[in-house]
């Protein structure tokens, strides 16, 4: 089967819903009617301001938040403790037990989530590889970088070949060269057909990562479904100009229907209106320096998102 | 079946985990108690018997130096010298490298190294030989004379009622001294085994695999097993010590006192063991754990200082008979009440019973609060806040 059978099949039968989720801790709403669903095969980037609602929405799944409205449900049905056990969850925090050995740990982990032990150590073994730390397979994690403990806790989460991927936040903290690593693991395991949700604020990544994002905001999904459709659909334009040499960005004022939005040395971006005369943009900025690249373009992810949480 | 496998991974890496503190804790007491027993022993006489040096003159017959053994056992004993004359056997005595002196069948010698009990025994002895002489003079036979010597006479005790033997009252405070330190200490442990995998966040993982309540289980579980073991151990310990030596009186109801602290301890671990499991759940972190910890092992104390007051007072008071059947106390009076032989069996089954009631809804009510406590990771969550949002076990 290829790729593109099982992410087409695949998109249109979500698996996990959270439907209707509303939770209030006190006096804050931390999470107010939120829907969302992740279906096997997808990517879904999980995008909001601090404080949104992302790890509330992502703990209900777990039953570590128990909602006062709404159901999480798999495949129509109440998630049960032995569906969660087919779901890996990367916690915000990260969560492992500091003084025991990573091999140690990860065959734990796996046998808790089904494993018999010939598998558990099969799987954990071939992780370290992939993770590049089977030479620090019996260490423990407290001795570990930051970054390698970041891997064993993704490690932790994959060991049970789970049907969903739940990641809090598996980027923040990485060097870009562990960003790369997991992305492409994260981007294997969709390709494999399971369901992968997970937030990040590296929208960029999440950009060239996934098909698929939610943006949430005050507890409710305000925004979600395929990322170019959600970035062709917002009437902005932005018209990226590139010169040879660098460019004073004095000239825009005086251009009707465009503002300046960035200005590197050879390289300016502009918002601009819909019915804007792009012809006469294109020559005022001849007249400004030599154009290499003249681009005009839907707002990207990181612009739909702030247009979207209204910053 | 899943349950139950998980139950018992939980269980392996909780033992895995506390291996090395209890077997150091193992270690450290095992220790305290051979050596505490072993004092208990050497004070009690043990192998301390004195050995007197009898000096012997003009061959008095050997019945005096069997009899003055007898008369000595298990006290001392007495090792013997033959002198050839009374000159040299005096010189001796008063050079103290004899104790007194036997001379013929009719004479003893003092000195200045005679003990009371040797003097009572040498006199009693010579007595004897001359009680059985006269007897066989007057026709009587050897077993006539020895009823002169030791007539029938039946003699007993009478002992105040609350007085019991120094071995039921040594029992009484170790069983004491014991259950404090195991519920404190094992009860403890699980408190902050619950706190370290709460602040740690592994127990977020954990619940997507295994159920909050068989989590507590596999905890109370595990380490109660440990707490069980060293107790078995020390009760072993003890008991071997004691049997070993034939100088400490151990009491025929000693191995049921040590049934009955291994009963009243799994009876107050489910219990305490329950409640330390929810007040760690109820911490983010373990500075938070002492201010919810602190207060449960202030109530083992309150025991505690009880039961020590009891076993030491002698007296079964009004008090501590009313207090041995509330569950946070139980546990700690009525093991030394039943040692102590004050507790009637009618008293003991009815503690048990409110014992095992009370334990039943402490396990049932802090799993609620572990439940309602233990996922909330962010700040210090109240009791009734816990017990409120808890997922009650039946569900």
């Amino acid at each position: 089967m290829t790729l593109a059978i099982i992410r087409g099949m695949c998109h249109h039968e979500p698996v996990l819903r959270l439907d209707g989720l509303s939770k209030r801790f006190g006096d804050v709403i931390a999470l107010a009617d939120c829907s969302l669903s992740v279906a096997p095969g997808q990517m879904l980037g999980f995008l909001g301001p601090n404080g949104a609602g992302k790890t509330t929405a992502m703990r209900t799944i777990f039953g570590l938040v128990r909602p006062d409205r709404g159901r999480v449900t798999w495949e129509d049905s109440e998630l049960t403790t032995s569906v969660r056990r087919r779901i890996g969850y990367m916690p915000e925090e990260r969560g492992l037990y500091p003084k025991m050995r990573v091999r140690k740990q990860l065959v734990y982990f796996g046998r808790l989530h089904g494993l018999d032990l010939p598998s558990a150590e099969q799987a954990v073994d071939r992780w370290l590889e992939v993770f590049d730390l089977t030479d620090r397979a019996n260490a423990k994690v407290v001795e570990l970088s930051h970054g390698n403990q970041q891997r064993v806790q993704l490690a932790a989460s994959l060991v049970h070949d789970p049907m969903l991927l739940v990641l809090d936040e598996p980027f923040a903290g990485l060097d870009p060269i562990a960003v790369v690593t997991m992305a492409r693991i994260l981007r294997e395991q969709a390709e494999r057909g399971i369901a992968v949700l997970f937030s990040s604020h590296q929208l960029d990544l999440v950009e060239d990562l996934c098909d698929d994002v939610a943006i949430i905001n005050a507890g409710q999904v305000i925004l979600s479904g395929r990322v170019a459709q959600l970035r062709s659909a917002s009437p902005k334009r932005y018209l990226e100009i590139a010169t040879s040499g660098p460019v004073d960005p004095s000239w825009i004022d005086q251009l009707p229907g465009a503002s300046l939005v960035e200005s590197r040395d050879d390289r300016i971006r502009l918002l601009v209106d819909e019915d804007a005369n792009l012809e006469m943009m294109a020559s005022a900025a001849t007249q400004a320096g030599e154009i290499s690249s003249f681009t005009l373009e839907p707002p990207r992810l990181s612009e739909v998102f702030t247009s979207a949480v209204g910053r | 079946m899943r349950e139950r496998t998980t139950i018992v991974l939980a269980m392996g890496r909780e033992l895995n985990a506390w291996k090395k503190p209890f077997l150091i804790s193992s270690a450290v007491v095992l220790a305290v108690v051979a050596i505490g027993m072993t004092a208990l022993v050497l004070s009690s006489g043990g192998d301390q018997t004195v050995t007197y040096q009898l000096g012997l003159v003009d061959d008095p017959p050997a019945a005096v130096e069997r009899d003055i053994q007898e008369l000595l056992h298990p006290d001392g004993r007495v090792m013997t010298e033959r002198f050839p004359s009374l000159t040299e056997a005096e010189a001796a005595l008063a050079n103290r490298e004899v104790d007194a002196l036997v001379v013929g069948d009719d004479e003893v010698v003092w000195g200045p190294s005679t003990s009371n009990g040797l003097a009572n025994a040498v006199w009693l002895a010579v007595s004897n030989q001359q009680v059985r002489d006269t007897a066989a003079g007057l026709g009587l036979t050897a077993e006539e004379a020895n009823r002169l010597i030791h007539p029938e006479i039946e003699s007993r005790a009478v002992e105040s009622p609350e007085a019991g033997s120094v071995a039921d009252e040594v029992l009484a405070a170790i069983s004491v001294i014991l259950m404090f330190m195991a519920i404190l200490a094992y009860g403890q442990w699980i408190g902050y085994a619950v706190v370290e995998e709460k602040a740690n966040r592994v127990v977020e993982l954990l619940l997507g695999a295994i159920k909050p309540h068989h989590l507590m289980l596999a905890k109370v579980l595990s380490i109660g097993l440990l707490g069980l073991v060293q107790i078995v151990a020390i009760g072993t310990l003890a008991l071997t010590i004691g049997l070993a030596s034939d100088r400490l009186e151990i009491p025929a109801a000693s191995a049921s006192i040590v049934v009955w602290v291994i009963v009243w301890f799994l009876l107050g671990y489910a219990f305490y063991g329950s409640l330390y499991a929810a007040g760690g759940s109820l911490a983010s972190n373990n500075q938070e754990a002492g201010s919810v910890i602190g207060p449960m092992s202030i109530l083992v104390g309150i025991g505690y200082v009880l039961g020590l007051i009891t076993i030491s007072g002698g007296v079964d008071t009004l008090l501590i008979r009313v207090t041995s059947f509330i569950p946070f106390w139980a546990p700690m009076l009525m093991p030394g009440r039943i040692a102590r032989g004050w507790a009637e069996n009618w008293e003991i089954a009815v503690a048990l019973g409110v014992m095992i009631v009370a334990g039943l809804t402490m396990i049932r009510l802090a799993g609620r609060i572990y439940v309602g406590g233990v996922a909330r990771a962010t700040s210090k969550v109240g009791w009734r806040e816990a017990f409120r949002t808890g997922t009650d076990l039946t569900e």
